[in-house]
């Protein structure tokens, strides 16, 4: 029944918005509808004639999604990620590449081209990042370690901040929510001035169910671009402060309601780029900082036995690279060297170092209507070796509406730290003492003989676009290989797990996402995406078989905007989805041109499953925020 | 259900109108949705906010429908300071509704992004308006583009254009193009097209007489099909085709000169100023852009035996690779 409420809902939406724009004026010959994006091959190209799939989701798209962080914005907007619950940050999986061992480290995160993921675990947390200074959000699916290396395995998420986009206006945004959460961010920009800063700090309440489930983030953005006698120097620093409860919602692990996981991490680039016809950049990038646990041992509710197990983390790295246009083809070619270095004195047998020096070269040509790409990336690592890492791709233009394309590629992922060197890291799991479950330690330690996981993939699709209609169809496989698990080590030694290259299996799938105009401030967008698993795949962590999202958005610049957002699964963990249809629904009033309210209910009818959070099962959330522009 | 639609849209607006009412002096109303509108409203409130901090613009939009004519009687009834108009059809539509205003309470309309506005009747000529429009052309002066393509290509002589002679945006364009080609030591060779299943035919017309092709922002001429032939005639002919914005670069042209659309927004600030200080605007000349925007696209360069020199792609606004 709530179903076709629902259903019912979405149509008299799009039929009350529905309006045509009649009339087309001359001015419309100067605009520019092609959606550009870099992410897929570090060159221009516009996201109808990527060779891969590529979404991009735009500063309209991201305001109207209500998402306060980036986590949220990308498993509610785009088909191909599905949100998962962790105990140190909330996970997204790519594609069915599921994270076996609660992190990210499947996808490569860029903040303005600069590496986020870090080096103890090989993750970022997407739900750290404020969307409040993100002007757009391409995501470019498939192998991509022919051009970025380590962590980008099933794809990479490039954030544009507002400044790098152009698009800053000092603003204040701020915001409530029930039971203490709260949001505010500060930007300073100004179109004299080459520097802007934002600063955001939040606290998300989490479950109303589960005890220890918040998040508080704060965080520091700071930009400054100039261009200088024909060289472009961008700088970049960023600092993110997390805190988050690390009971979660984790199954099989005893309940430890004082545990906190601590993110602290400095993240800097420094950019210059110069040339046109050869145009060559030049990037020192790197990254700093703490993660630590505190946790109670063995699990009480006494928090006065609290202890903390700290990570530290540094990267610095080197990265240049030219682009040469060579008649009708343009060859990229570069080089990259980083270093990268781990330390826990009880955690990861003290201090650990790696070096990874890269090469990598790409063509792409331009014949009659085909655009055929190829590249090749080569990486030397001090501890794992050598690995190479081949991309090929093209696109054929049918007509201007019919664009056909496929690809096929290799990645890998480096093993993080401390999946090389954990030690002494016990979890407590519940075991049956007669009639109570008392919590009983197993260690997890690392191994330093272990393989980077490798992907081979290969793509086709189709892509149809008119003034009113895009369609995106793909198929793809992936074959996964050396895939690292927790596992037994000794049969003998039943508590003593260790990580190792267990798993080998494919994953083949389809996804389709179809924009439909409703009117010329009005879209429709349904987006459905289908995975199947060969193979021995740990059932635990096995993302669900089928996604779909349903959007309907409308947007004025005065007065009321809105967007009712439906996703399936609801939710995903451990060993379960939330098989039911989560609701989201933003609406926006701008009361003047510098001045938005919006009010942002999370699972709006309230579905109710064994799962929590702002799920179903969570009960409905209500944000109410506000913003003001200068 | 469309009537229900409008009429609930038309009842909506008022509501706005009804709650920005003692907020705002200055409206502005924009043709449609997009980048293109955007750009511009966005340049536009910089430029306000530069100048008069205190100003709260009120934002209005057109729908395509039949209430875009209330919500225009209602911003005219309002009797704001200025409105200022974004767009052809914001342009058109409030001319159209201004003789059901009192001469005497006719409210000064700043315009901007209007292709041709002498042709469209809002002004009476370029040195003065003579109505209660002022505002920024759109069209960047032929000499202007002319002048980019003899820098690339100083040998040529003959530029070839096709046009609709019943288009009179058009006609005064080529009008302009014919002073401004003569005065360069140029020959404008002419073809008309009516209708777009006749461009191949003025195209082979043009055939072996030019050494360069001109795209104007002639509806029937820009459009995807015509332009698609225009590109593979100059292609096979290995001529330069200059067009006039960025988007056709994209689509294959290897060079454009176009307008800088955040500086229409800026122009229009700078009127509206003007006239928020005490000037008539049917004394004021029209604005046409100050600065104009060079884009290059080398692989059709390359592919037709153009070498653009690396002192041009540095004062380029932007070149397309592969």
């Amino acid at each position: 029944m709530r179903m076709w409420l629902t259903l019912g809902g979405l149509v008299a939406f799009a039929c009350l918005c529905f309006a045509q724009r009649t009339s087309a004026t001359a001015e419309w010959l100067f605009a520019d509808p092609q959606e550009v994006t870099q992410t897929a091959t570090r060159t221009e190209r516009t996201v109808y004639e990527s060779f891969t799939t590529v979404r991009v989701l735009t500063r309209r798209e991201i305001e109207l999604s209500g998402a306060q962080n980036l986590h949220e914005l990308l498993s509610r907007m785009v088909v191909d990620f599905e949100a998962q619950e962790g105990s140190i940050h909330n996970l997204l999986s790519t594609r069915g590449a599921y994270s076996a061992s609660e992190f990210n480290e499947r996808t490569l995160f860029l903040l303005d081209g600069m590496p986020l993921n870090d080096a103890i675990l090989g993750n970022f947390s997407p739900m750290s990042f404020s969307t409040h200074d993100i002007e757009r959000v391409e995501v470019a699916f498939g192998p991509g370690s022919a051009m970025y290396g380590p962590n980008a395995f099933a794809g990479v998420v490039h954030i544009v901040t507002r400044r790098q986009a152009g698009n800053s206006p000092s603003s204040f945004f701020s915001g409530l929510t029930e039971r203490s959460g709260y949001f505010s961010s500060l930007r300073w920009s100004s179109s004299e001035s080459p520097l802007s800063i934002q600063a955001s700090f939040w606290r998300d309440p989490g479950s109303n169910r589960i005890r220890n489930n918040d998040t508080v983030v704060r965080s520091l953005i700071a930009n400054w671009g100039q261009k200088w006698e024909g060289h472009q120097w961008n700088l970049l620093y960023g600092y993110i402060d997390m805190d988050r409860g690390s009971v979660g919602m984790r199954y099989g692990v005893f309940p430890t309601p004082h545990d906190r996981w601590q993110y602290r991490m400095h993240y800097w680039t420094l950019e210059q780029s110069r040339g046109t016809e050869r145009k060559h950049t030049l990037r020192f990038y790197g990254s700093a900082g703490t993660m630590e646990l505190l946790r109670t041992q063995p699990p009480t509710f006494d928090i006065t036995t609290r202890t903390a197990c700290t990570f530290n983390q540094a990267i610095a790295g080197l990265e240049t690279f030219w682009q040469w246009q060579l008649g009708n083809g343009q060859i990229l070619g570069g080089g990259d060297y980083r270093y990268a270095q781990a330390s826990s004195a009880s955690h990861l047998r003290g201090r650990h170092s790696a070096t990874n020096l890269a090469l990598f070269v790409q063509g792409e040509w331009h014949v009659a209507r085909c655009r055929p790409v190829a590249g090749v990336r080569y990486d030397t690592h001090s501890i794992y070796g050598s690995q190479l890492s081949p991309r090929l791709g093209f696109t054929y233009q049918l007509n201007r509406q019919h664009i056909l394309r496929a690809s096929w590629g290799e990645a890998f992922r480096a093993p993080s730290f401390v999946e090389l060197y954990l030690t002494n890291f016990p979890l407590w799991t519940p075991i049956r003492v007669g009639n109570n479950w008392e919590p009983a330690p197993y260690q997890i330690e690392g191994n330093p003989n272990l393989k980077p996981e490798k992907i081979r993939a290969f793509e086709i699709g189709w892509k149809y676009a008119d003034a009113r209609l895009r369609l995106d169809l793909a198929y793809f496989r992936q074959n996964l290989s050396d895939v690292v698990t927790v596992f037994l080590r000794d049969p003998n030694q039943p508590m003593l797990r260790q990580y190792n290259n267990l798993y080998a299996f494919p994953i083949s799938g389809a996804t389709a996402e179809l924009g439909w105009k409703l009117g010329a401030r009005t879209e429709l967008t349904l987006a459905y995406m289908r995975t199947d698993y060969g193979g021995p795949v740990n059932q635990d962590f096995r993302p669900a078989k089928e996604r779909a999202v349903i959007r309907v958005a409308h947007w004025n610049e005065q007065g009321w905007s809105g967007q009712i957002a439906l996703t399936y699964p609801a939710f995903n963990l451990g060993f379960t989805d939330a098989y039911a249809w989560n609701s989201y629904l933003t609406l926006i009033y701008r009361s003047d041109s510098r001045t938005r309210w919006n009010l942002r209910i999370d699972n709006l009818f309230n579905t109710r499953t064994e799962l929590a959070r702002w799920v179903p099962g969570g009960g409905r959330a209500i944000w109410f925020t506000i913003q003001r522009d200068w | 259900m469309r009537r229900l639609t409008a009429e609930f849209r038309g009842v909506w607006l008022a509501c706005c109108l009804w709650v920005n009412a003692h907020a705002a002096e200055v409206f502005i109303l924009k043709s449609g949705e997009g980048a293109l509108y955007e750009a511009v409203v966005r340049a536009l409130m910089g430029e306000l906010k530069l100048r008069n901090p205190q100003l709260e613009p009120s934002l209005f939009s057109l729908t395509g429908n039949k209430a875009d004519a209330d919500l225009v009687k209602n911003l005219l009834a309002r009797n704001p300071q200025v409105i200022v108009a974004i767009g052809t059809d914001a342009a058109i539509l409030l001319k159209q509704q201004m003789p059901a205003i009192p001469p005497n309470q006719r409210p000064p309309v700043v315009f901007t992004l209007v292709l041709d506005p002498i042709a469209q009747g809002l002004v009476q000529s370029v040195e003065q308006s003579g109505t209660n429009f002022a505002g920024v052309a759109l069209t960047v002066r032929p000499q202007r583009q002319f002048r980019a393509l003899l820098d690339v290509c100083p040998h040529i002589k003959r530029i070839g254009v096709l046009y609709n002679p019943n288009d009179a945006i058009s006609t005064r364009l080529i009008h302009q193009a014919r002073d401004d080609a003569q005065k360069l030591g140029l020959q404008l060779v002419e073809a008309h097209v009516t209708k777009p299943e006749e461009t191949q035919k003025a195209l082979t017309s043009l055939k072996g007489q030019i050494e360069a092709f001109w795209l104007i922002p002639d509806p029937i001429c820009a459009s995807a099909q015509p332009f698609q032939q225009i590109l593979a005639f100059t292609t096979t002919e290995r001529i330069p085709l200059l067009a006039f914005s960025e988007t056709y670069v994209r689509r294959g042209a290897p060079i454009a000169v176009g307008p800088d659309l955040s500086e229409q927004g800026v122009l229009a600030g700078e009127l509206v100023q003007q006239i928020l200080a005490g000037a008539t605007p049917q004394t004021m000349p029209l604005l046409t852009p100050r600065r104009t925007l060079i884009y290059y696209n080398l692989t059709q360069a390359r592919q037709i035996g153009i070498t653009i020199p690396e002192m041009l792609l540095t004062l380029a606004e932007k070149v397309i690779g592969p």
